[in-house]
């Protein structure tokens, strides 16, 4: 009740005894909740935002904040006077649409992931090399299961990790994903700026809300707000480690006639005992 | 009188029927495994439950069936040919693959593995169909060393596609 009250004074003179600041209030409440909620849609804003962040270098991925450049407003007439503004500069989202494909690639923000299946003719001393070369480009061991070690390497080295993998020995399998996130972090990017502006938005309408019921609603959609931001921080944080370090996983194969146990024992099966390499190349 | 002259006629029928039925049960029971064989293969043995082939340069294809009279699935017949080639054997996996035949209602469903493994002197590589329909279990086995294999193996995938039994 104290901060109620408090709050109620700065706000006693725009009062004056009438209907309308409340219906202000309400107003540019739903406004602000309405710009959140376009965030998400596909709008003209949207497009923009993807646009600007597109020819943005990929080194912003060094600063920790997120895009300035590319909000829109919470006034509705925002979206025309930006759309009238970006034709006259020759600016409109699809003229930098158009210009940004063919931008250069590093603008792009790209995953990748490498999975290599290598017989090698010493298993440790190969999985030794595999080990001093990730550590040597600054990467780690993430996960080792049976012969299968998982790590990840700076982006940059990524390329060149994977051709010396390659001499280890003979590539039995080889699969290289680059999976583009460009469109996704950048929408991540604009709904993270709409909420932190909205946040802002309704944080001044709290100071001048004078009814508990407007409080009330104004402190449920700053804890909903808040929880969104933190959310697409988390997976703007989760992005950039994606896109800064790459996944290589390698299973190393010893010899063929290492694997081969000494003594086999026979299926309770007799059929599975009929097939196979020895039954087939005895049998024709 | 009738009915004496009618018994002979009804033992004739009755053993008529029972000699129909001992050939169906013999011929009809399963139907003969079939296989488009691919170019490049000769056929040198095919039976009703087996077709031979192998190539001039020694990569041999194998189809055969075999009854189960454990009536286990394909999943789990799949788990124990991994963990018999794995396991005892010591082959290598390279690849497993979901594998069909036929199509529409008479699609059944398989599973393609790739294995290699040293033997005979040489590294050969292994692909195995595995089906299963009913109690029947239908296996295709491809076996080369690594040149020929590579050299024929989408001929030979193409052919299991053909594959009936």
């Amino acid at each position: 009740m104290d901060r109620i009250r408090k709050r109620r004074r700065p706000i006693a003179a725009f009062r004056g005894g009438s209907a309308r600041p409340r219906l202000g209030l309400l107003f540019l409440m739903l406004v602000a909740l309405f710009s959140v909620g376009c965030a998400s849609g596909i709008g003209w804003a949207n497009d923009q935002a993807m646009v600007t962040a597109k020819a943005m270098p990929a080194a912003r991925f060094a600063d920790d904040g997120y895009m300035q450049g590319a909000a829109h407003s919470a006034d509705a007439s925002f979206g025309e006077e930006a759309k009238r503004h970006a034709r006259e500069e020759g600016n409109s989202p699809t003229d930098r649409m158009e210009k940004s494909d063919t931008g250069a690639p590093a603008d792009r923000l790209i995953i990748y992931t490498a999975g290599l299946r290598i017989r090698v003719s010493n298993l440790e001393s190969a999985k030794s090399k595999y080990l001093e070369l990730v550590a040597t480009v600054g990467g780690y061991l993430q996960t080792q299961e049976d012969q299968t070690l998982t790590c990840r390497v700076p982006a940059e080295h990524f390329h060149d990790a994977v051709a010396q993998i390659r001499n280890y020995g003979t590539v039995l399998k080889e699969i290289i994903n680059a999976q583009d996130i460009t469109r996704e972090f950048v929408d991540i990017e604009i709904r993270l700026d709409n909420a932190v502006k909205s946040r802002d938005r309704l944080l001044e309408l709290l100071q001048r809300a004078d009814k508990v019921a407007d409080l009330l609603a104004v402190e449920k959609e700053l804890k909903r707000l808040t929880e969104e931001i933190e959310r697409f921080k988390g997976q703007l944080r989760f992005f950039r480690d994606q896109v800064a370090f790459s996944t290589i996983a390698v299973t190393f194969n010893g010899p063929p006639s290492a694997n081969r146990p000494q003594e086999r024992i026979y299926s309770r099966f007799s059929w599975i005992n009929q097939i196979g390499v020895d039954h087939v190349l005895q049998q024709f | 009188m009738c009915c004496n002259s009618s018994e002979p006629n009804q033992s004739r029928f009755a053993a008529a029927i029972v000699l129909a039925g001992i050939l169906l049960l013999a011929t009809g029971g399963c139907a003969a495994v079939a296989l488009d064989t691919p170019d490049g293969f000769l056929v040198v043995s095919e039976t009703r439950s087996e077709i031979k082939a192998t190539s001039s340069d020694g990569a041999l294809l194998w189809v055969r069936t075999f009854d189960d009279p454990h009536g286990g699935d394909r999943a789990f017949w799949a788990d124990a040919l991994y963990n018999d080639f794995v396991d005892n054997r010591g082959y290598t996996m390279l690849e497993k693959n979901p594998a069909a035949i036929g199509a529409g209602a008479r699609t059944v469903d398989g599973d393609e593995m790739l294995f290699e493994t040293f033997t005979h002197g040489a590294l050969h590589k292994y692909l195995i169909w595995l089906f299963v329909e009913r109690d029947t279990i239908c296996v295709v086995e491809f076996v080369g060393r690594p040149e020929p294999f590579a050299e024929r193996i989408d001929a030979v995938r193409e052919s299991v596609e053909s594959l009936k039994f």
